[in-house]
């Protein structure tokens, strides 16, 4: 048997996640944020500087992701948690355990109250939160019940659906370009800085959950993880481009590019049917971070903690206090830490 | 065993309580008695006229009469019994058993009558281009039917009696040097555990196979095409063959197996693949037709163009029931339709079709109970499910649809999409001995893509799927080891 063929089969037989999973894994956790949290903030206050933006971001996020291949090749086949306690002494592992679980729980309640806001606001505005959230929280408790690689399959099939919806919207999109809009190329007065860290907090850090998968550390993977780092990141400044070109900003206020698609003349708002994919990220990035949190926790406790999730992120819903809070968290846990961790020599 | 033959055929009669159709006979030569019984039911009289009766008539006394018998019948399946146990299970099998004063043996001669029905053409998966034989309910033409497409010593048949009172003879076959051992095994360990009374149809191990309880889609494929089950072999798949059951099982059956059908390879490529997207896209849309028109009707009526959805408004003026109420009222009527429709003799199907589909669907849009949009909308969703040939598959479209039609009753869209989401993890965790559910497109894997959802030239599918078969995964003969 060819020895690729035979590679293969032994990754989906002894239920290793193959490399195709990775990138999709990669895919999501990256552009997860993007439409319902980072896109809007960054056309808003840096306009046509957003292209800027998201080629500075992608380029100083490479940064993190080096850190996180770092830790990989590290931890093996451990898992993260076990690793800083074999390899620290008592009471930083346990402090750093604990901030990063803290930070996660934190990251989750934002993630899972933007889900709720998101549903509520794009298709069912009449409808209470509390069981928008009671309904989208049931196929987290059905995931969180399964193995790991259930999520990363489950990530193909989103992966590809995801692909067709955006293609659709592309092709469908190109048509309203208007190259004037590119200009000016540069604006003065906004913030590039803080929305370049806003990129990095919310699309790039998140790849710290590759952490909680069983990947095998080899030049493969590692060049996976990197091409689908650069391809999501191509997509995402594309994304922003499309925005600048067919939004006048000197005119109106940033708009939802997506109500402008139109399908071989059909004149229906077909934007709540593309906008599923916002759906499909929102659920892996957060079926991945409960995965995470897992493993810092028994089954029990683990059951306890989503409910107090769900309670909290209903209470959290309309502040902004999480979003305020999170970010500076996300630094320190999701890119400090794991740069200590980077630097620590193994026992 | 008793040496008094009259002991032997009391005791015997005693067993099955002297029943109307277990015909004996003593018979003197010489200085020899001798004793036959059989049960008339299961016998060829013929068979046992010619090839028993004869040659017995004819023996000279003085020779060792069992011995003479046992060499000289003309039969190819004679055995030699000593014990009761035996001696009933070669009885209810069609032999008859000989009985010589003094010995405490019998002899055994097959003169099984041909109970089954000849080789006929497929009735649940028909195809316009390829074999037209079926199986039928005889285990051994059953096995013939596969020998003949596969001459290979490799082709192996593990055979067992599985059912305490109708001891069915069950076969598991696969071919040696392609096929999994390990799954062999393991599916055969598992048959071994069988305990039941009696197996009546290969349904019944079906239920003893399934490994996701939870899953509600098929995973195995149930057929009568022996060339599917050649198909199938050869790409390192194991088959169950049930004794009295036309339909053999192959396991495992993945969720692209279905979209399949054997028909694929023997028509031109474009035509393969235009049928098979074609069936990927009736499952999208038997799937989710209802739970999206329920969507957009009741909570999202943005999605459509004003002047469709004008149109449905006029439609739904007189309706007195919501959208999600009046689709799944439709959807079991035309259950029930379907249903009868299966279950009437075939001279009376036309005219349950014309009352059912027609009038009573037109009488209904007239009467204002339902509007015409909604029978279109089931119509297309039912037609849509029907293309599959697999009973299994389409009832678990049916359960998923009407999941998705409560999903979209309660939350538009995202009840869809929700329940969409719990549909891929379901698939997603499923495996099949082993082997997940969703391969060769989740976990994605390259190699195997060339006969997935779209079929490459022969040419370039020389590989088997690799998670199928161990050994031998080139195709071509110059690789065999």
């Amino acid at each position: 048997m060819p020895k690729r063929i035979l590679l293969e089969r032994v990754i989906i037989l002894n239920k290793r996640i193959s490399s195709i999973e990775i990138f999709c894994i990669c895919y999501f956790l990256i552009r997860s944020s993007f439409f319902n949290l980072t896109l809007n903030s960054i056309l808003k206050s840096s306009k046509n500087n957003s292209i800027s933006v998201l080629i500075i971001s992608s380029l100083l996020g490479l940064i993190p992701l080096f850190i996180y291949i770092t830790i990989l090749k590290k931890i093996k086949n451990n898992s993260l948690k076990n690793y800083i306690d074999n390899n620290f002494t008592k009471l930083p592992a346990k402090t750093i355990n604990y901030i990063i679980f803290i930070s996660s729980i934190f990251f989750l309640i934002l993630l899972f109250s933007n889900y709720t806001l998101y549903i509520k606001n794009e298709y069912l505005e009449d409808m209470s939160p509390i069981l928008i959230s009671l309904s989208i929280m049931i196929p987290f408790v059905y995931i969180s019940l399964k193995k790991i690689t259930v999520l990363t399959r489950t990530s193909v099939i989103l992966f590809f659906i995801s692909v067709l919806f955006t293609l659709i919207s592309f092709i469908s999109l190109i048509f309203k370009v208007d190259f004037s809009n590119i200009l000016p190329f540069t604006v003065y007065n906004t913030n590039i800085s803080k929305n370049v860290l806003l990129y990095i907090g919310f699309n790039i850090l998140p790849l710290f959950f590759l952490l909680t998968l069983p990947i095998n550390y080899n030049k493969q993977n590692i060049k996976i993880i990197v091409s689908s780092y650069i391809t999501t990141n191509f997509l995402l400044i594309f994304i922003i481009l499309l925005n600048v070109l067919i939004s006048n900003f000197s005119n109106s206020s940033t708009t939802n590019i997506f109500k402008e698609v139109s399908i071989i003349g059909y004149s229906g708002n077909i934007e709540a049917l593309l906008s599923i994919q916002t759906i499909f990220d929102l659920f892996i990035i957060i079926s991945t971070t409960l995965f995470f949190i897992r493993k810092y926790l028994n089954t029990k406790d683990f059951y306890i903690i989503m409910l107090c999730i769900y309670i909290v992120s209903n209470l959290v819903i309309y502040t902004k206090i999480t979003f305020k809070y999170t970010l500076p968290l996300l630094y320190i846990s999701f890119l400090f830490i794991p740069f200590l961790i980077s630097l620590k020599r193994d026992d | 065993m008793n040496f008094d033959i009259k002991k032997n055929i009391n005791l015997i009669c005693n067993k099955f309580g002297n029943s109307s159709d277990l015909k004996y006979r003593y018979i003197k030569i010489g200085k020899n008695n001798i004793a036959y019984i059989f049960i008339d039911t299961v016998c060829s009289d013929d068979k046992i006229s010619d090839f028993v009766l004869k040659k017995i008539t004819n023996i000279k006394s003085n020779c060792n009469l069992f011995e003479f018998l046992k060499n000289n019948l003309s039969n190819s399946n004679i055995k030699e019994v000593d014990n009761y146990d035996d001696i009933y299970n070669l009885l209810v099998s069609g032999f008859l058993c000989l009985f010589i004063d003094g010995n405490n043996k019998a002899i055994a001669i097959e003169t099984r009558a041909n109970l089954d029905r000849s080789i006929s053409e497929a009735t649940s998966e028909t195809v316009i281009r390829g074999p037209k034989d079926s199986f039928t309910e005889n285990h051994l033409t059953n096995i013939g039917l596969i020998r003949k497409r596969i001459k290979d010593t490799n082709l192996w048949f593990t055979d067992l009696n599985i059912g305490k009172r109708t001891n069915t003879k069950v076969s598991v076959a696969y071919i040696k040097d392609i096929a999994n051992t390990n799954n062999v095994r393991k599916i055969t360990n598992k048959l071994k555990k069988i305990n039941i009374d009696g197996i009546i149809d290969s349904g019944y191990i079906r239920e003893y196979l399934n490994t996701s309880k939870f899953s509600i889609f098929p995973q195995m494929i149930s057929t009568e095409r022996p060339d599917l089950v050649s198909q199938s072999l050869l790409n390192g798949k194991i088959v169950i063959l049930v004794e009295n059951s036309p339909y053999a099982l192959i396991i495992p059956g993945l969720f692209v197996d279905y979209f399949h059908s054997p028909e694929d390879y023997y028509q031109k490529n474009i035509n393969a693949n235009f049928t098979r997207i074609i069936r990927f896209i009736s499952f999208i849309i038997t799937m989710l037709t209802p739970a999206l028109y329920i969507s957009v009707t009741s909570f999202n009526p943005e999605i459509l163009p004003k002047e469709l959805m004008n149109s449905i408004i006029m439609q739904r003026k007189n309706v007195p029931f919501p959208p999600y109420i009046e689709i799944l009222l439709l959807t079991l009527v035309f259950e029930i339709l379907r249903e009868s429709d299966i279950r009437i003799p075939n001279a009376m199907g036309t005219a349950v079709s014309v009352v059912g589909g027609l009038v009573l669907g037109n009488a209904a849009v007239e009467a204002g109970i339902f509007s015409a949009i909604s029978i279109i909308i089931v119509a297309i969703t039912s037609i849509c499910g029907l293309l599959f040939s697999d009973i299994d598959m389409v009832n678990s479209i049916r359960i998923w649809r009407i999941f998705f039609i409560i999903g979209a009753s309660f939350l538009g869209l995202v009840g869809t999409v929700l329940i969409g989401l719990i549909l891929t993890i379901n698939l997603s965790s499923t495996e099949v001995l082993g082997i997940p559910y969703l391969l060769p497109i989740s976990p994605f894997n390259i190699n195997d893509n060339s006969d997935a959802i779209i079929k490459l030239s022969i040419q370039k599918r020389k590989q088997r799927p690799s998670y199928l078969a161990k050994k031998n995964i080139i195709r071509e003969s110059d690789n065999i080891e």
